[in-house]
């Protein structure tokens, strides 16, 4: 009797349906832990890590421009104040083709000039620069694919540019870059330029001395993280995992890619896998101004 | 080298076994969203972790252990299975999407989780309980016990569903 009965259990469970997404689900889900490992190959986090501790600087955001009134000289340079005009004068392509990988990859250049019209070589040539060695990085790791594969690899780099920002204060440049090669990536980085100062601002220009607005910021942006998951199953950010904590997400650094929005919002920005998996793409995070008026450094107010 | 080989190993294996996972699945969790939901998640993680398989003869084992755990986790988040006698209504999940009468398998949740994943994994997958007794970590001995009284366990529900049927 025990054998019929469990015959019959058997027999259902056999007649368990099976969706008709099921493959592709799993196909989905295999998909997924490749793509993250695939970022680990790029080793990305070092690579501008590294890129971002440079004396002379990765770019900054300047926050909370809409109350500037007269520019001020920037508390830290003895620089005098001067208005610019920035534009992009030129850029040129890094264009690649074998078999099945592709480079596109644009480097754009910029020119600063005061409003007398007398370029100021100084500040020009530091942004380009940047730029150049950023961009030559992609370059030289899309080479090293071509000749790690033999040119018989599958991967499609395409490198663009962005002016996100162009006003009287702050001229805020980005270079995106998109990367197919089974799985994808994604990643920007943003440049800024305080054009009353012609200096290029890092995040730790925008506040005050002994202010731990790292730890400040990661807070707020973590606190929003959990409040989208909390409304929405379908989101996802690498936090509080207690399965791989080694994979969560470690804060904000010196190095963070942001940008003021059309609000005036400090915001920040995040690469493909950075903070959440995958399918999550670039997740952005606006700051309220509440959050951080007390830590600004006074000359950004 | 080895790497690649061993994941494109793991890989293969988790597309040969995906039926059996959702199977396995949706005997704990009853419905077919939160079975892929599972499923989905298991393959992710076995696929993330495939480097950390030593051998390639335990990358079965080792997927089965990871579907189990993922079934067992997802239930524990969302409680909505309750593991004593109550009448059918309310032992039904209350999805809306397919999800399958089955008067049978409701008699496996008479069963604790370990004890469901033994008795489905000897009489509906016909592992061995060598290989049982490794996916869900414990000795050969406790296996064959556990398993044993599953059984009258699960005897004992049967004849009383039985019994309440006639009457």
């Amino acid at each position: 009797m025990r054998d019929n009965k469990l015959n019959e259990i058997r027999q259902d469970y056999d007649a368990i349906t099976l969706p008709k997404n099921l493959e592709e689900r799993v196909k989905m889900g295999i998909q997924q832990a490749k793509g993250e490992a695939h970022k680990k190959f790029y080793q990305r986090p070092v690579f501008w890590t590294k890129f971002g501790t440079c004396a002379v600087a990765a770019m900054a955001a300047i926050t909370l421009l809409t109350n500037v009134n007269a520019p001020m000289a920037h508390a830290m340079e003895k620089i005098p104040v001067l208005s610019s005009f920035v534009k992009i004068v030129s850029f040129r392509t890094f264009e690649s083709t074998d078999n099945d990988m592709n480079a596109k990859i644009s480097v754009p250049e910029i020119e600063v000039k005061d409003d007398a019209g007398k370029k100021n070589d100084k500040a020009s040539k530091e942004l380009n620069d940047h730029v150049k060695q950023y961009t030559d990085q992609i370059i030289e790791q899309y080479k090293a694919d071509v000749k790690a594969t033999k040119g018989m690899g599958k991967e499609d780099i395409v490198t663009d540019y962005k002016v996100l920002t162009n006003n009287s204060r702050l001229f805020s440049l980005k270079i995106e870059t998109s990367i197919s090669a089974g799985s994808s990536d994604a990643f920007d980085k943003i440049y800024h330029l305080d054009k009353t100062t012609g200096n290029i601002i890092t995040l730790k220009d925008l506040f005050q001395k002994d202010t731990d607005y790292l730890a400040i910021i990661t807070k707020e942006i973590k606190e929003q993280m959990r409040e989208q998951m909390e409304k929405n199953d379908q989101i996802n950010y690498s936090i509080d995992d207690t399965d791989m904590p080694e994979e969560n997400w470690k804060g904000i650094g010196e190095d963070a890619d942001f940008y003021i929005n059309e609000k005036g919002s400090l915001t920040f920005v995040f690469d493909k896998y950075e903070v959440a998996p995958g399918y999550m793409g670039t997740p952005e995070f606006a700051i309220p101004t509440e959050t951080i008026k007390d830590i600004i450094n006074p000359a950004y107010l | 080298m080895l790497h690649n080989n061993i994941r494109e190993k793991v890989e293969n294996k988790i597309l040969e076994s995906y039926e059996s996972m959702y199977r396995i699945a949706f005997s704990y969790v009853k419905n077919a969203d939160d079975a892929l939901d599972v499923v989905q998640d298991s393959a992710y993680k076995a696929m993330k972790n495939a480097v950390s398989v030593k051998k390639e003869q335990y990358i079965e084992t080792w997927i089965y252990k990871i579907v189990i755990n993922c079934a067992i986790d997802f239930m524990k988040k969302n409680r909505k299975e309750v593991l004593t006698d109550i009448p059918e209504e309310l032992s039904h999940p209350s999805t809306t999407d397919t999800y399958q009468d089955f008067d049978t398998i409701q008699a496996l949740d008479v069963l604790n989780e370990k004890e469901r994943a033994i008795v489905i994994l000897r009489f509906f997958e016909e592992k061995k309980l060598e290989e049982i007794a490794l996916i869900l970590n414990m000795n050969l001995s406790t296996t064959k016990s556990m398993l044993y009284r599953s059984l009258k366990k699960l005897k004992t529900e049967l004849k009383r569903e039985e019994l309440n049927y006639e009457g």
